[in-house]
């Protein structure tokens, strides 16, 4: 009788025998926090503090720089440089992922690092942004060559609100963790693969920007402006008619989600890390399940594993939805709700720190430790070749650079954080939804709810993956 | 089979991640339902 004692060979603590007490009490005392922090709420923050962003312009001499045309002109070049370079990579390169500077600069440093400067800084993605760029670029020459502005040919359909986008992160997410990868088997993700979906969503994003018009497309469509212009609204710093300001932290948030289609990216950002947390414990065994029944139906070992994580995905979604959901038809049982839908997207904006605090917690090693290899080795020999342009090809990743235990406390301290965050955003809204302090306490038990439910989610995921 | 089976432990922990969970979702529950109750004699206590 061997095999029950496996399922204890991780020890009787998921694995982490490291930290001083064991991983789920982390769980207890972060959704103590959170309720504390409610209560605090409840009896301190009796007013409505967030809805205006107080945004203030900042002297002039030191707004040109960032705003001027020379500093559009500029970072457009370096943005246009950074996606020929990604092509060319891709196309040129060494057909190994990690040797190749494609792979780690659109999952890592763009996919990651443009949020983390979109938080600090504001939307920096416009400025580098290079299909705008080329955009704008190819409408100038337009300008002087027919003597007109081009104008758009078609009116966006406003329905369709995020919508696109939402499309198109959910798009990148499959290419990245299903069609690239998955928690057991790895299937590899071509940097020529990279390439040639840069070189498709080039074109469709051109097209686009022609078709609706480029500003339009970029508020509405553009899936990354549209993304990283999300996480922006937490920032103090924010380009207004050309100046730059700074303005209250969290703020600017309360206005973001008054179109169709904001509850889905956001609970599409949060889903996303969480399928990527699961599929290294929690979907493990069931994605291993439909596997081998997909497979016993006749289906290929690459179809049959992406159509179960295709399907896993899809549940992620719905769950974290379903949760977020939950949470608004409870607080429509408080008396003066507005209906459902109005309900819910009131309160999209107050998901995006939990977005954030998720993209944290998971990702805040792979982080480190790729951005160690994207600015040494991959920066000196880009394709692989061999080549040593500044002298760091030689140059690896100090995995001891973090510890486990290190790794544990930032994931616990960004997911604690983003809770409270998110709460006090909730709090804050609800005060100017109901009108009255004690009915938005009363909503915001359910919105308590929600937020130790992910806060707890999130640790769980994540003491599976550390496990 | 053997993978499968040592990766069941982690299954053991998820009611310790759900308790939190669950505890807050009694509190919420009873206070809205100890709340409806007690506004419904406030109303009928008024009608008499």
């Amino acid at each position: 009788m061997t095999f029950p004692l496996l399922p204890l060979a991780h020890g009787l603590l998921i694995g982490r025998q490291d930290l001083p007490i064991p991983a789920w009490l982390f769980a207890w005392g972060a959704s103590l926090v959170l309720i504390v922090s409610f209560v605090a709420l409840s009896v301190a923050w009796r007013d409505s503090k967030l809805s205006s962003d107080r945004w203030r312009p900042i002297s002039e001499r030191l707004s040109r720089p960032v705003t001027g045309r020379a500093a559009e002109i500029l970072t457009g070049a370096i943005g246009v440089f950074l996606l020929g370079s990604v092509v060319y990579a891709g196309l040129e390169g060494t057909d190994e992922p990690s040797l190749n500077f494609a792979v780690t600069f659109v999952f890592v440093t763009f996919w990651l690092g443009m949020v983390v400067l979109s938080i600090l800084l504001g939307d920096v993605f416009r400025a580098l942004n290079p299909w705008r760029a080329i955009a704008r670029t190819v409408g100038g020459l337009f300008r002087v060559i027919a003597g007109q502005p081009h104008s758009a040919p078609l009116r966006y359909p406003e329905r369709l609100g995020r919508w696109p986008a939402v499309a198109g992160i959910v798009a990148f997410v499959w290419l990245e963790l299903i069609y690239g990868t998955s928690g057991y088997e790895t299937l590899g993700l071509q940097p020529s693969t990279v390439a040639v979906a840069t070189l498709a969503y080039t074109g469709y994003t051109l097209l686009a920007m022609a078709l609706f018009g480029v500003e339009t497309w970029l508020r509405r469509g553009e899936a990354f402006s549209v993304y990283y212009g999300m996480f922006s609204q937490l920032a103090p710093l924010e380009v207004r008619d050309g100046r730059l300001g700074v303005r209250r932290p969290l703020a600017a948030a309360t206005q973001w989600a008054v179109v169709p289609g904001s509850i889905a990216l956001v609970v599409a950002t949060i889903a996303s890390t969480t399928f990527d947390g699961a599929q290294e414990g929690l979907w493990q065994e069931p994605t291993r399940d439909l596997f081998d029944r997909l497979t016993d139906l006749g289906l290929g070992p690459t179809a049959a594993l992406r159509t179960s994580l295709s399907i896993f995905f899809a549940l992620t979604l719905a769950g974290v939805a379903a949760i977020y959901w939950a949470g608004v038809r409870g607080m429509r049982t408080v008396r003066g709700s507005p209906e459902l839908r109005s309900l819910g997207r009131s309160f999209a904006h107050t998901l995006i720190p939990i977005g954030v605090a998720y993209l944290a917690a998971h990702y805040f090693s792979l982080f480190v430790f790729a951005e160690q290899a994207q600015f040494t080795y991959l920066l000196s020999d880009p394709l692989g070749d061999g080549s040593d342009l500044f002298g760091t090809a030689s140059s690896g990743i100090d995995y001891g650079l973090l510890g486990a235990n290190t790794i544990w406390y930032v994931q616990v301290a960004a997911l604690v954080t983003g809770h409270v965050a998110g709460l006090t955003l909730a709090h804050d809204r609800a005060i100017t939804v109901y009108g009255d302090p004690d009915r938005a306490s009363r909503s915001q038990r359910w919105m308590l709810l929600v937020m130790v439910a992910f806060t707890c989610l999130g640790l769980f995921l994540l003491s599976q993956a550390n496990a | 089979m053997l993978l499968v089976l040592a990766h069941v432990a982690h299954w053991y922990f998820w009611p310790l991640y759900a308790l939190p969970v669950l505890i807050v979702l009694w509190s919420v529950i009873a206070t809205t339902l100890r709340e409806r109750r007690a506004s419904r004699e406030e109303e009928k206590r008024r009608g008499e």
